[in-house]
């Protein structure tokens, strides 16, 4: 992995917590702000990401402007090919990020979101993920500016044919390409879409973020009806799936997606004919054990406030799996059409996790939600 | 009908539905997965190397529960239905006279006034008898309780209470196929109540649907049911559908 130029575009001295980013090369040209147009100028040099600060007169420089108007000036000219699209990745003090997210406009303008409180000066793992994440976003650029740029370049009229060279970014599985629903191929058809950090985007946040086509480790446990944190033989179970349904794909490195249908497939080919769906996990369990001669897999049990064993989604925030029957669903009105629904734990809720997200819960769900707590305080 | 027919109407039947997740659906994941199986295996199954198959799992839907409140316990306080169709066939024909494999899973999850959760379910199963069996088997039937809930009965996890209702795997009552158009139908109709089956019926695409779905699925099972009367070889699959000819 080369070493990633980084602008660190902030009013105060990082140097702490760039230098507690780790597992990743990284070479930090500091750029304090002076005035919007002499900013700009200097970011248009030959960076691999940017590091920018939401709030950039709270240490004393005089600049009237926030984080964000100078990423929407960047983003315009990256989006007419004046400086190189790279990713951005927003950080500042928790408080002010809390600000940033009630200001939905600038969702689309940023790769990652990080809190400068949460880069701690001591846990290694911690500070090695926000260095897989860098290194990720760098390469996942890379190669959208590269195939963009093959696609681009060879000048037909033909969108088919650009479409279909830039479905290479989803990677390809066991040898050949993945299905993917028409909504998601008809995103590429639109020469306004054919942006780097547009692109970059919809994978970011309408691909991996939620599950749907692609699910996270946790989701693919749940599905198979494996406890995950209990089962020390989930990776012989997980090797076998690798070649079959895991996600090779653009920023894979860091988000770790396994295909959904591929595992109902895999499932219906090698172990039963008996839909995951309509078997408790206890049933799952004993049939993987059976297949992979396995004495270590442990069922998923229901977490507390639910009963049910047919588990399919995750909690969004625990991570717990979750049966549809008894699962507490939240409005998610933008919701894409290859995206499941998402749910929440009945002890994701009574902690408020959800409220701390901006979730609410829809309709029903809450009325079954309170009677639950109510029966639950009861002792019932 | 084929595959490519059949591909067609599931994903009208997605779209049509989608309307409805303001109302009275709360999710359609498996209807999605059905549709994404039926392209993926599109080539296979025209080929006859797998057979047509359309299996949704836990399609859920919100009931309106002040017109359900002719009910026990009393005074219903929120009900959501669960619905699992599974229909395979012999080979690529949606046909009734293809059908290998039905099955219909209804699931009623409601609380209560006093805050009891409460539970009921309905399973069409279809079965060819072979003359072993003690009791009735028309070909396709109903059955109250099935597998849903007598499997709560051996979770740990759950304590069902059936009270003083007895749950018995009699009586096997004889009602025409349905296959996820026509279960959709069937809740619309039974559960979601008039309005919304004003509504969905309304819809043209729908209508174009179920009609065709009915002409290869209920059409060769009511005029095997009327050759008892009017007699010649189709007349013996008759008793199969009603064992009590």
């Amino acid at each position: 992995m080369t070493c990633i130029k980084l602008a660190v575009y902030d009013d105060e001295d990082v140097s702490s917590f760039v230098a507690a980013i780790k597992g990743v090369d990284i070479s930090t040209i500091p750029l304090p702000p002076e005035s919007f147009e002499e900013d700009i100028r200097k970011l248009r040099g030959e960076f691999d990401a940017m590091l920018m600060d939401l709030k950039l007169n709270e240490h004393g420089a005089h600049v009237t402007y926030n984080g964000t108007a100078i990423i929407q000036e960047l983003r315009s000219k990256m989006a007419l090919g004046e400086i190189p699209s790279v990713p951005i990745i927003l950080w500042s003090m928790a408080e002010n990020i809390r600000l940033y997210t009630k200001e939905k406009s600038s969702h689309n303008l940023v790769d990652a979101v990080w809190k400068k409180q949460d880069i701690s000066p001591t846990d290694i793992d911690s500070q090695k993920r926000y260095g897989a994440e860098l290194a990720s976003l760098s390469e996942g650029y890379e190669l959208i500016n590269t195939t963009l740029n093959a696609v681009t370049s060879q000048e037909s009229d033909d969108e088919d044919s650009d479409s279909a060279g830039l479905l290479r970014l989803f990677g390809d599985l066991n040898g050949t390409v993945p299905y993917l629903p028409e909504q998601i191929k008809d995103f590429f058809l639109h020469k306004n879409n054919l942006i780097p950090h547009t692109i970059a985007q919809f994978f970011l946040n309408s691909v991996l973020r939620y599950d749907g086509i692609l699910l996270k480790e946790s989701s693919v446990a749940a599905r198979l009806g494996i406890d995950l944190r209990r089962s020390s033989e989930w990776s012989v179970v997980a090797d076998s799936l690798e070649e079959y349904c895991r996600y090779k794909g653009v920023f894979s490195g860091y988000h770790s997606r396994w295909w959904s249908y591929a595992i109902e497939d895999w499932w219906e080919s090698n172990i039963s004919s008996n839909h995951l769906a309509s078997l408790s996990s206890e049933e799952r369990v004993v049939a993987l054990k059976e297949k992979f001669g396995l004495l270590d897999l442990v069922e998923a049990v229901p977490s507390h406030g639910h009963s049910g064993s047919k588990f399919w989604f995750t909690c969004l925030f625990d991570q717990v799996p979750l049966d549809p029957v008894d699962a507490f669903k939240l409005v998610f009105t933008e919701k894409r059409d290859w995206q499941d629904n998402i749910y929440c734990s009945y002890e994701a809720i009574m902690n408020r996790k959800h409220k701390a997200e901006g979730f609410t819960l829809a309709g029903q769900d809450l009325e079954r939600f309170l009677i639950l707590k109510e029966r639950l305080k009861d002792g019932g | 009908m084929g595959v490519d027919e059949a591909i067609k109407f599931v994903g009208q039947l997605k779209d049509v539905l989608d309307e409805f997740y303001d109302s009275c659906v709360r999710d359609l994941g498996g209807l999605d997965r059905a549709y994404n199986y039926l392209m993926r295996k599109r080539e296979d199954i025209s080929v006859g190397r797998l057979p047509l198959k359309i299996d949704v799992q836990n399609l859920s839907f919100s009931l309106p529960v002040n017109q359900h409140q002719h009910s026990l316990p009393r005074g219903i306080k929120s009900a959501e239905l669960f619905l699992t169709v599974v229909v395979e066939f012999e080979n690529d024909h949606y046909n009734f006279e293809s059908v290998s494999r039905l099955n219909v899973d209804l699931e009623v999850n409601a609380i209560s006034g006093s805050n009891r959760s409460t539970r009921s379910a309905w399973h069409l199963d279809y079965h060819i008898a072979c003359g072993t069996e003690n009791f009735s088997h028309p070909m396709y039937h109903f059955q109250f309780g099935g597998r849903k809930i007598r499997a709560s009965v051996s979770n740990p996890n759950a304590h069902f209470d059936t009270g003083e209702l007895n749950l018995m795997e009699s009586p096997r009552l004889m009602h025409p196929p349905m296959d996820i158009v026509l279960a959709i139908d069937f809740v619309f109709s039974n559960y979601l109540g008039k309005d919304q089956w004003k509504r969905l019926r309304a819809d043209p695409r729908f209508c174009s649907i179920i009609e065709r779905v009915q002409s290869e699925m209920w059409r060769p099972y009511f005029e095997h049911l009327a050759s008892h009367y009017s007699g010649g070889v189709e007349g013996e699959k008759a008793k199969l559908i009603n064992p009590n000819f």
